[in-house]
């Protein structure tokens, strides 16, 4: 076989198989093409209406946001609310005990409420007997859980020449959170 | 026998560059759509949490009277105005109605930045001075501590009046704050924690709606007098 015929046969051999990849690789090609074109577009058109959906969603919670609003101002004083109640003296629960106390021989003259710990308690006694009355019923009062009182101290006694009557002056001191409720409100 | 292998050479170079052309564009919407899918993702996610909010949210709506009503409820205990001559009415009609006489009320001052107490809510503060006897004091301290519009009263002291006819007369100086929000103030972002459904928030709200409320009284138009216009013209000389 001479030379020149063997060469273009080895030369057409290798068109042929070149032919033959590249068509394979144009083909992958295509194809990879067309798949990535069509996802493309699918995405493209579940995005709009994604979007579409966003939008719809914003509007919907724009729309409900006022009762959000106004539950977290709700929230917000009631929390305020609990703190002020939690923190509320009550002085009538002492003015009471105090009349509870008393024995009818007694008269307030005057009360000072000094601190939330302490009250100065004066008055006048008709006796001696009378007084001591009193600081009795504030001392075995104050052993009692429930009660206010801590303990009572006499800090001045008195006794008036011309009424023969005894003023007194005294300090209660109060059991810790005596004058916050024991019950809200 | 040459031409057909020019021609085969030729068809090769074409496919080539169809090769690199479909490559090329096939690269180019893979890549956008990589790049779409992310954002579809993160516009699903935004969604999702879009919808749960919604769904709170709608489950809160249903709610909405009760809130509204609550709030109407909350707002005559911390007004939601200063509202000094509402707080002076409060303390006066108490006061007359425990069977004290109102020696004076006077308005202190409004602390804006925080009570002296231990909450940081601005109140008003009022000093009055009253009369009576030991009952009506202690009926007027528990008037007023339940009044709806929260009052602290502060600064007590009562003294028996000194005065032959008045045995067993009392007078009473108390300070007397009550707190008011401001609509405008600030609230804190997203909620407090707070949850107005508790069983405890319930019996709460419950309790201050059964509390007295003392509201100004206006008089009807019908009783207001009408300002005359007592301008007097003079004629000028001519």
């Amino acid at each position: 076989m001479p030379e020149n015929l063997v060469k273009r046969k080895e030369k057409s051999a290798i068109l042929a198989l070149s032919s033959k990849v590249l068509g394979v690789l144009v083909a992958v090609a295509l194809l990879f093409a067309l798949a990535s074109f069509y996802l493309y577009f699918k995405l493209n058109s579940s995005l709009a209406k994604l979007n579409l959906d966003l939008d719809q969603k914003k509007e919907s919670v724009k729309s409900l946001e006022k009762i959000e609003q106004q539950n977290n101002e709700l929230s917000f004083k009631l929390e305020i609310l609990n703190k002020i109640i939690a923190d509320q003296e009550y002085y009538s629960g002492f003015l009471e005990e105090v009349k509870k106390v008393l024995p009818p021989a007694v008269v307030i003259d005057d009360i000072n409420f000094t601190d939330n710990a302490s009250v100065t308690v004066s008055g006048t006694a008709l006796s001696y007997g009378s007084l001591a009355d009193f600081i009795e019923n504030v001392s075995s009062a104050s052993e009692d859980p429930n009660s206010i009182y801590k303990e009572i101290s006499l800090s001045e006694v008195t006794l008036k020449k011309e009424t023969r009557q005894i003023s007194f002056s005294s300090m209660i001191k109060l059991k810790d959170n005596a004058l916050k409720a024991k019950t809200k409100i | 026998m040459e031409i057909l292998e020019k021609h085969k050479i030729i068809l090769l170079g074409v496919m080539l560059v169809g090769f690199i052309a479909l490559s090329f564009f096939g690269l180019r919407f893979f890549t956008y759509w990589i790049k779409n899918k992310d954002s579809s993702n993160l516009i699903l996610e935004e969604i999702n949490q879009l919808s749960l909010k919604e769904n709170s949210l709608k489950s809160l709506s249903a709610l909405a009277p009760k809130i509204d009503a609550n709030l109407r409820i909350v707002d005559t205990v911390i007004t939601p105005q200063v509202d000094i001559p509402g707080f002076m009415t409060q303390i006066e009609t108490v006061a007359t109605d425990a069977g004290l006489k109102v020696d004076r009320l006077t308005f202190v001052r409004t602390d804006t930045s925080a009570s002296e107490k231990v909450v940081a809510v601005p109140f008003v503060s009022l000093s009055g001075s009253f009369t009576g006897n030991y009952d009506s004091v202690l009926k007027f301290f528990k008037t007023v501590e339940g009044a709806r519009r929260i009052t602290y009263s502060h600064d007590i002291k009562v003294s028996a009046v000194v005065d032959k006819e008045s045995v067993g007369v009392y007078s009473l100086n108390v300070a007397l704050d009550g707190f008011y929000l401001l609509e405008n103030t600030k609230l804190n972002q997203g909620s407090s924690g707070v949850d107005f459904r508790t069983k405890e928030n319930a019996q709460l709200i419950d309790q201050i709606s059964n509390l007295r409320e003392y509201q100004i009284q206006r008089l009807p138009n019908s009783e207001m007098i009408p300002l005359q216009d007592t301008t007097t013209t003079f004629e000028t000389p001519p």
